[in-house]
């Protein structure tokens, strides 16, 4: 990826934060992470204050199902137009995450080329930033 | 001698009647009074003491064997108890022997769902090896430390691999395996799979396509994971040879995968046994192949499940051919690989 992007990650798990982020740094981008309790990203994203080039997120949160964030972000006109990659240690929920409006779905355990190819993949050649 | 078989019955764990062929009840043991919570049963017509089983698979299942006279097994739930039950017919009517399962059910539910939840918390910390060794890639400089790091990558795929085969024969075990099935291209298919193994694996894949496509109604990744079973078989128990032979052909309504190797082979006395659950050729000749010998039987029930089989021919010493065959998918609606 030779462009630098806007990438809010949601998770849970603060390894799987950390190692996230430090890839993605390492590949230029700019990550963000936040975990589904600490909720500021999460209020400006719905508000519209904060948008995102990309979200990466986890689908089993604690205390919200990552799906219905998704669905509530692809029906918000403010916020739907931001790909969403969801990723599960569950890959038949693969279908359900879809349907909730994710663009790329990575089954766990994902490694770094599978998550670089789920970005070029939901942000086709010669798109720019969108947010 | 029906004395003592009686006596037996009587003090049997397991639910024991007989009906005869007006559907009167002739004898129940003690076990069988208790489930029934009635008395004096011996004389009465079953279904008008439970008017309610009527509508279960007791009925249908009774009727079947009365009428048949072949004996019938099944699994059905009745009061919040589940029951295995063995429908024996004989020249007066049928023998029902019923043991409850309720346990056995339940300990299994646990057990999957303990499972599922072990593996989800596996492939957590599986995904951070990865991601960090994606990361080690650009710090190294050596090619020793490219191999380490391809060694780390390559093992978290295999313990990957180990909890997925565990998930899945859990999910097995339950009826719970899941098929998303649509039309595919098995030639394209194994070509792919072919590919990508051949990457990984010291012996050469030797391919004879007889055919150019072989349609069948199937599950993309499941039938990966069969024919991937499979060559990896092959490789492990074909250690120091220099080639598998990998050939596509159809078989009357049936695409053939079969998949050679000159290895070590497989005693004539085991060869019906490896496709069972946990079997493992573990030594040959004072060498040991690792694994939970659970990929062949994974493999059977996948072939089961898309209406085929699989079949082996081996000699010790020698090597083996493993066959996958599957029904031609004769009507389809969309091609893909």
């Amino acid at each position: 990826m030779n462009e630098s992007l806007d990438i809010l990650i949601i998770d849970d798990d603060p390894e799987i934060l950390k190692a996230i982020t430090k890839l993605l740094q390492h590949q230029g981008h700019r990550p963000i992470t936040t975990t589904a309790e600490d909720t500021a990203y999460i209020l400006e994203l719905r508000k519209g204050n904060y948008l995102p080039d990309i979200i990466i997120m986890d689908i089993l949160l604690s205390g919200i199902d990552g799906r219905n964030l998704c669905r509530e972000i692809k029906n918000n006109p403010k916020t739907k137009h931001i790909p969403i990659i969801m990723f599960s240690a569950y890959p038949n929920i693969e279908d359900s995450a879809r349907e909730a409006g994710a663009n790329y779905f990575l089954a766990k355990p994902f490694g770094g080329r599978d998550l670089d190819n789920a970005i070029k993949e939901i942000l086709p050649a010669g798109q720019t930033q969108i947010g | 001698m029906q004395k003592q078989l009686l006596k037996v019955l009587s003090n049997t764990h397991d639910g024991f009647f007989a009906l005869d062929r007006q559907w009167r009840y002739l004898f129940l043991n003690p076990v069988a009074e208790r489930y029934s919570h009635r008395k004096e049963l011996v004389g009465k017509v079953i279904w008008e003491v439970f008017p309610n089983s009527k509508k279960t698979l007791f009925f249908e299942k009774y009727h079947q064997a009365m009428e048949t006279g072949e004996v019938i097994e099944f699994e059905e739930h009745i009061d919040y108890k589940w029951f295995d039950i063995h429908v024996i017919p004989f020249d007066m009517g049928i023998w029902v022997f019923y043991r409850d399962i309720t346990e056995q059910k339940l300990f299994n539910e646990r057990k999957d769902e303990f499972i599922r939840m072990a593996s989800h918390e596996l492939k957590t910390p599986i995904t951070s090896l990865k991601l960090y060794a994606e990361l080690l890639r650009d710090l190294v400089t050596t090619k020793e430390g490219y191999e380490y790091i391809h060694n780390i990558n390559h093992q978290a795929d295999q313990l990957n691999k180990i909890i997925t085969d565990m998930l899945d024969l859990s999910h097995i075990e339950l009826g719970r395996l899941s098929f998303k099935k649509r039309d595919l291209d098995l030639v394209a298919l194994l070509k792919e799979v072919v590919n990508n193994l051949q990457k990984t694996v010291p012996q050469r894949l030797e391919t004879h396509f007889k055919v150019d496509t072989g349609l069948v109604f199937g599950d993309r990744s499941r039938l990966i994971q069969a024919l991937t079973n499979l060559i990896n078989n092959a490789v492990k128990y074909s250690p120091g040879c220099d080639r598998v032979i990998i050939t596509a052909q159809k078989n009357q309504e049936n695409i053939e995968v079969l998949i050679q190797d000159f290895g070590v082979g497989i005693d004539p006395v085991h060869q019906q046994q490896i496709f069972d659950r946990f079997f493992q050729a573990n030594s040959t000749k004072g060498k040991v192949f690792p694994g939970m010998g659970v990929g062949l039987y994974l493999t059977k029930t996948i072939a089961i499940k898309h209406g085929g089989e699989i079949k082996v021919k081996s000699e010790l010493g020698q090597g083996s051919t493993f066959t996958l065959s599957l029904p031609i998918q004769k009507r389809p609606t969309k091609i893909s690989t």
